[in-house]
């Protein structure tokens, strides 16, 4: 169980927090700072840098590469603000 | 947003680039060809050889600028585009008469920068949100205090901040900071967009630019002038303008004169792009440290901090340079130790060797070759916040009129040497 | 000091998994691996999470129990394992420094040899939507069904090209996504290719000719259609997928004006090959050469595999796209290399296995070399993009943000400057290669072919507080010409201005 945007979530032990989210049926992970365009999972593997999530307040995490925890708290709109909370 | 372009996407004024007409000229010229021919060669494209163009094809003196890489991308691009204007502690040693001078420049320096992105019609990036000099032990705050006086004393409009009031500006400093001198008239630029901004009016005006075109040698010509062999080509000149920066010395020799400017690397790191958070420019009493968030969100560090030497490729970063600037960077400013270092890169700039003078002396010279009529040199260290001033000193020079600003500090003949030929 | 060694692998995929095998089995004592991710394995031998349980292995299937052997031989050697290590450095010189931050912190490791082993990505394909969730790489897909066991969409169509596109969308049906259609840009393999892949697979590849035809077979059984000539247009929907325009393609893969068709699915999944990670190797200044049916820019290298830098190796897919067999192979010979050099191995022994494992390599760069004349990337793949489409993912700068200062412009850097392409967290992955061809459809001369954004440091974003040393003082200046003029009593710091 972990939070994403303070919901609790489910999640299976050792999954990444990509698959975490689209298994739980989030898609859009982020917008981007100047068109606000709604971004995701892209290329899996750690290179895009598209997924990123805030992880306990530190922003660009990417999803992909990193394996949800229990209790970890996660938020899909990070900007500094949203994430500090 | 006047003259640039609109790109439908942007919806900030500062991502909007200005457009960079023609900046190759037709290639192909040879050696065998006839020399062209031209009033004043301008040497190097960094900032003060682009706002020189500016200015002087602004007062109808026809010019062509060559530029052995392409337009900007020498130490200009490389600097960090901070434009300080308060002193630091050094500067209170250099001889009271070239201090006021100097306070003058900068100060009509700083004014021209407040001026300049409505003048050009395009985005700089500037920012005035005013710089800090951060106070971190008593001793820091100590000098700090001397400096409010110095520079206050001449003319400076800055003040000392204590601990609260500091915090209460900006908020994300580290809570250790004693305090600051704070100078409202400190402020950043973005060194990658001033010289195409130059150049496009420049262009517009009749001024000739030519890249890829490096400066082999200069001769003198009797009765006045100078031939130029350049890699594309020979060149007449009626004067030449050495604005090459950190090569301006290389260029001396070429008639001559010994002028002990050289290269030194430096590194500057970029984060990732982050909210709002920092508005000033920081920098602190020990040194080691400039640091300013950019209008796009990214924290630009920079501070001295040599990079590495490698002549067989462009320069290297130096490790312990990264650990050591990044790591003042995140003890002023400890939100950044969360950030990500996204780019690193060195930077050739100007180092100035000794002009004999007592006291710390002057970085920057301009003028013209006491030996060499007709050579002017607009070269030295820091050139970001007085680069627009010199080229408009330039150009007053060139067309005879009296300077706008002191600038016998700057003259090239205090270097001993510098008035013999060899 | 404790961290100098022999060698050091960077990347633990099979190119440097071989690597550190042959390294080990001649004797070459420190042998250090580094590798991004939690498991060894790289992309093609994607291991599971530790904690999925994996209870029928030979349901795996064949490249995963082949990459598992692998892997436990890997670790039968005794070399330094250092998964979870993110290299962010290197410094060259007779003594390559390589610096990488993991669990622990951030280390630099010395020897007089690397071997670069970073395997490669998939080819990013700018078009009309791409950014929009739902869009996703073969690989990216790959990783989420078959690694993390999560279908990427409900209805998902495959766009790519080449012999891994519809062996994946097999393996994309097998492991229960909704496949609503395949469409590769290639127009059926024609009979001349055909004669040359039966020729190549009469050397010993047989079976990738026979499963190709088999994976036809199972698609067709299943219901799932298969387009030649046929590419992505654009992806539309407000937030996320909601439709995949397709259209033809010719020979050329330049779009065929009125042969669009529309497509309701959630997920489009792209597969045109793959690129190259070569910013290790730019870094330290390689020279490269660029290759459009390698995935792009790859080192020139010598037959030692040896870079234009002295001791810096560069094997397997980031040398080149071409696949597990050859960066196996590669991996071996650089590791044999290496110790020959460090006289581990006589010159007779390193000779015999060299030509050894020559002869293999040569075969497997035939076979090679017939596949990817027959699944060509063509170069209208490049056009797909129209001026609205977004180049630089990161920074959000469009084909025509660019386009307008590519006036006179022939440098990328240039333009990076001007418009920030390239200044993003991907760090100029994402669209350097189409920057490349942009600037060069510019100014004329061989597409393609036009200078890469500069490589720098740190080779891959670099959390701060791993090496800020928040004790750091700005050192004493050197003595000497370069800082003497700037004090007076040499009792003060240097200029705190900096450019």
């Amino acid at each position: 169980m972990f939070y994403v945007d303070g919901r609790a979530t489910s999640a299976f032990l050792g999954e990444s927090i990509a698959a975490a989210l689209l298994a739980n049926g989030v898609r859009v992970f982020r917008r981007t700072p100047r068109l606000r365009m709604a971004r995701g999972l892209f290329c899996g593997m750690g290179v895009c840098y598209e997924c990123v999530v805030a992880v306990e307040g530190r922003p660009s995490v990417r999803a992909c590469m990193t394996r949800v925890e229990a209790e970890m708290r996660v938020t899909t709109q990070p900007t500094d603000e949203a994430a500090k909370e | 947003m006047i003259g640039a372009a609109g790109t439908g996407a942007s919806q900030h004024s500062d991502s909007d680039p200005p457009q960079v007409h023609q900046v190759r000229d037709e290639s192909g010229r040879s050696m065998m060809d006839a020399p062209d021919e031209t009033d004043v060669l301008i040497i190097g494209g960094g900032i003060v050889g682009c706002a020189s163009a500016y200015y002087l094809s602004k007062d109808n003196v026809e010019c062509l600028l060559v530029e052995r890489g392409e337009i900007n991308r020498g130490g200009t691009a490389a600097s960090a585009g901070s434009l300080h204007v308060q002193m630091w502690s050094g500067e209170m040693r250099r001889e009271d008469a070239i201090a006021s001078d100097f306070i003058a420049v900068k100060l009509e320096a700083a004014r021209m920068w407040q001026l300049l992105e409505a003048e050009l019609g395009s985005s700089l990036g500037v920012r005035y949100a005013g710089g800090l000099l951060v106070a971190e032990s008593r001793a820091d705050v100590d000098v700090a205090m001397q400096l409010v006086d110095y520079q206050k004393k001449r003319g400076l409009d800055v003040e000392f901040l204590g601990s609260r009031e500091l915090h209460d500006m900006a908020a994300d400093l580290a809570p250790h900071l004693l305090g600051a001198v704070f100078c409202p008239m400190d402020g950043s630029a973005n060194p990658l967009l001033i010289g195409p901004a130059y150049v496009r009016h420049a262009l517009r005006r009749g001024a000739r630019v030519r890249t890829h075109t490096e400066v082999v040698a200069i001769e003198p010509r009797t009765g006045g002038g100078f031939v130029v062999t350049t890699s594309a080509g020979r060149i007449v000149a009626n004067r030449v303008l050495n604005a090459a920066g950190p090569w301006a010395g290389q260029l001396a020799a070429m008639v001559g004169c010994h002028l002990p400017i050289e290269g030194e690397v430096l590194q500057v790191s970029a984060t990732d792009c982050h909210d709002p958070m920092l508005g000033q420019l920081v920098t602190n009493v020990a040194g080691g440290l400039t640091l300013k968030q950019t209008s796009r969100g990214n924290f630009l560090i920079g501070g001295a901090w040599p990079g590495k030497r490698d002549m067989s490729r462009d320069n290297s970063v130096d490790r312990a340079s990264l650990v050591g600037n990044l790591g003042i960077a995140a003890r002023i400013v400890p939100a950044i130790a969360e950030m990500s270092l996204i780019r690193s890169w060195t930077g050739v700039i100007a180092h100035v060797g000794n002009d004999g003078s007592r006291g710390l002396q002057v970085l920057q010279v301009l003028g013209e070759l006491p030996n060499t009529p007709g050579y002017f040199i607009a070269a030295g260290r820091a050139l970001i916040v007085l680069g627009p001033l010199f080229g408009r000193l330039i150009s007053e020079l060139i067309t005879g009129r009296s300077p706008s600003a002191p600038i016998g500090i700057f003259d090239p003949s205090r270097f001993s040497a510098a008035g013999a030929r060899a | 000091m404790d961290e100098d060694r022999d060698l050091v692998i960077v990347g633990g995929g099979p190119a440097g998994m071989a690597a550190a095998i042959e390294a080990r089995r001649a004797g070459v004592p420190r042998v250090t691996l580094l590798d991004e991710s939690t498991t060894l394995g790289g992309q093609i031998f994607r291991r599971l999470p530790a904690e999925f349980r994996v209870e029928v292995p030979s349901a795996m299937g064949v490249d995963y129990q082949k990459g598992q052997r692998l892997i436990d031989a890997t670790r039968s050697i005794q070399a330094e394992l250092l998964p979870d290590h993110v290299v962010w450095g290197a410094w060259e010189g007779r003594t390559k420094e390589i610096a990488a931050h993991g669990a622990g912190g951030s280390r630099v490791f010395s020897a007089p040899h690397v071997i670069v082993a970073t395997g490669a990505y998939d080819r990013p394909v700018p078009f009309p939507g791409w950014t929009l969730p739902g869009v996703i790489t073969a690989g990216g897909a790959q990783a989420m069904i078959k690694v993390q066991k999560v279908l990427p969409g409900k209805r998902i169509v495959m766009v790519g090209s080449g012999p891994l596109l519809l062996a994946f969308a097999v393996q994309l049906h097998q492991l229960g996504a909704n496949l609503v259609g395949v469409f590769e840009a290639a127009p059926r393999v024609s009979l001349r290719g055909a004669v040359g892949l039966l020729g190549a697979a009469i050397r010993g590849n047989a079976s990738t000719l026979r499963s190709g035809i088999a994976y036809l077979a199972y698609l067709r059984r299943n219901g799932i259609p298969v387009s030649y000539g046929y590419a992505i247009a654009r992806a539309e929907g407000v937030e996320e997928v909601e439709r995949a325009v397709v259209r033809r393609v010719d020979r050329e893969w330049e779009p065929v004006a009125g042969s669009e068709r529309v497509i309701e699915a959630d997920t489009i999944c792209v597969g045109y090959g793959f690129t190259p990670s070569t910013e290790l190797l730019r870094v330290v200044g390689c020279e490269m050469r660029y290759s459009l049916q390698r995935g792009g820019p790859a080192p020139v290298r010598n037959g030692d595999l040896e870079t234009t830098v002295p001791g810096t190796f560069a094997v397997g897919d980031c040398a080149g796209v071409q696949g597990s067999e050859i960066a196996l192979l590669e991996g071996k010979i650089a590791g044999t290399v290496v110790a020959g050099r460090l006289g581990r191995l006589d010159r007779r022994t390193s000779r015999e296995r060299l030509e050894a494992l020559n002869r293999p390599l040569r075969t497997a760069q035939l076979f090679r070399a017939a596949i990817d004349k027959v699944f060509q990337i063509r170069p209208g793949i490049f056009n797909w993009a129209t001026d609205g489409t977004i180049l630089c993912r990161c920074e959000e700068v469009t084909f025509g943000d660019v386009k307008k200062q590519l006036e006179g412009q022939a440098d990328a850097n240039a333009v990076k400057a001007l418009t920030r392409v390239g200044m993003g967290m991907c760090q100029g992955r994402n669209c350097s290669q189409h920057l490349a061809w942009v600037v060069r459809a510019a100014i004329g001369g061989p597409v393609g072919e036009g200078p890469l954004l500069t490589a720098r440091l740190p080779v891959k974003p670099l959390p701060i507080g791993i090496i800020a040393d928040r004790a750091a003082v700005l050192p004493r200046p050197p003595s000497g010409p370069s800082h003497q003029s700037h004090t007076v009593t040499g009792d003060d710091p240097p200029p705190v201005e900096s450019k």
